[in-house]
């Protein structure tokens, strides 16, 4: 297993990375899902299974990207 | 011993007390992001993790009734998962936490609790005795326990 620490302190940062963007990725994703890694957006889709098959098949493994809907402009969720 | 949260910086549409957290199942983990949710009486391991985690629905059994999004769920008890925090310090907080899963019945309801991400509540707090702190005009929020 990776270095679970090192991982978690990435997701932290990627998490803070999208915070900071999310105007800008709420314009361009709004409705739909994303994965995360490195502080970019790897893939997107409206379906969170096709998105992790989509991760699968370039060969990422789903498990270490943080994967996140992006509510539609104007939209909250209350749970 | 302090786990921040992010309070989301400021974006009116996104102040929810949140961060990053490590799941783990005794077969699989992941990197995903939780939600404090005070008017949660319950933890609740989201559809979206629970997928990908492999749950296994047909092993566990039957929880509360959760009305959730206008909707009603049928829950089931997850006992064997464990929440990897990380402190303020930098160090790895580890705590084994039952959550309930809940088992979409149709496509449109998997869409829908796909949506609703990991959310840790109330249960939480009373059982591993956190103290949550909360100044949101400030963007300061984390939970908290004294060792």
């Amino acid at each position: 297993m990776r270095n679970e620490l090192q991982l978690l302190s990435d997701s932290i940062e990627d998490l803070k990375w999208f915070q900071e963007n999310s105007n800008k990725i709420t314009e361009k994703y709004s409705g739909k899902f994303i994965a995360i890694k490195n502080k970019s957006i790897i893939s997107a889709s409206l379906n969170v299974n096709i998105l992790i098959d989509n991760l699968e098949k370039t060969g990422i493994d789903s498990n270490l990207v943080l994967i996140k809907y992006i509510n539609r402009k104007g939209e909250i969720i209350i749970f | 011993m302090k786990i921040p949260l992010l309070t989301s910086l400021n974006q009116p549409e996104l102040t929810y007390l949140n961060n990053a957290v490590i799941l783990k199942t005794p077969r699989k983990f992941l990197s995903t992001i939780f939600v404090l949710d005070t008017g949660s009486p319950s933890t609740i391991l989201g559809y979206a993790d629970a997928f990908r985690l492999q749950i296994p629905f047909d092993s566990l059994s039957k929880s509360r009734i959760i009305k959730l999004g206008g909707r009603t769920y049928q829950s089931y008890s997850f006992n064997r998962l464990t929440f990897s925090f990380r402190s303020e310090e930098g160090k790895l907080i580890e705590e084994n936490f039952p959550a309930s899963v809940i088992r979409p019945t149709s496509e449109k309801e998997s869409q829908e609790l796909s949506n609703i991400p990991t959310i840790i509540g109330t249960d939480f707090l009373k059982e591993k005795k956190y103290i949550l702190y909360c100044d949101m005009a400030n963007n300061i929020a984390y939970l908290e326990r004294k060792d």
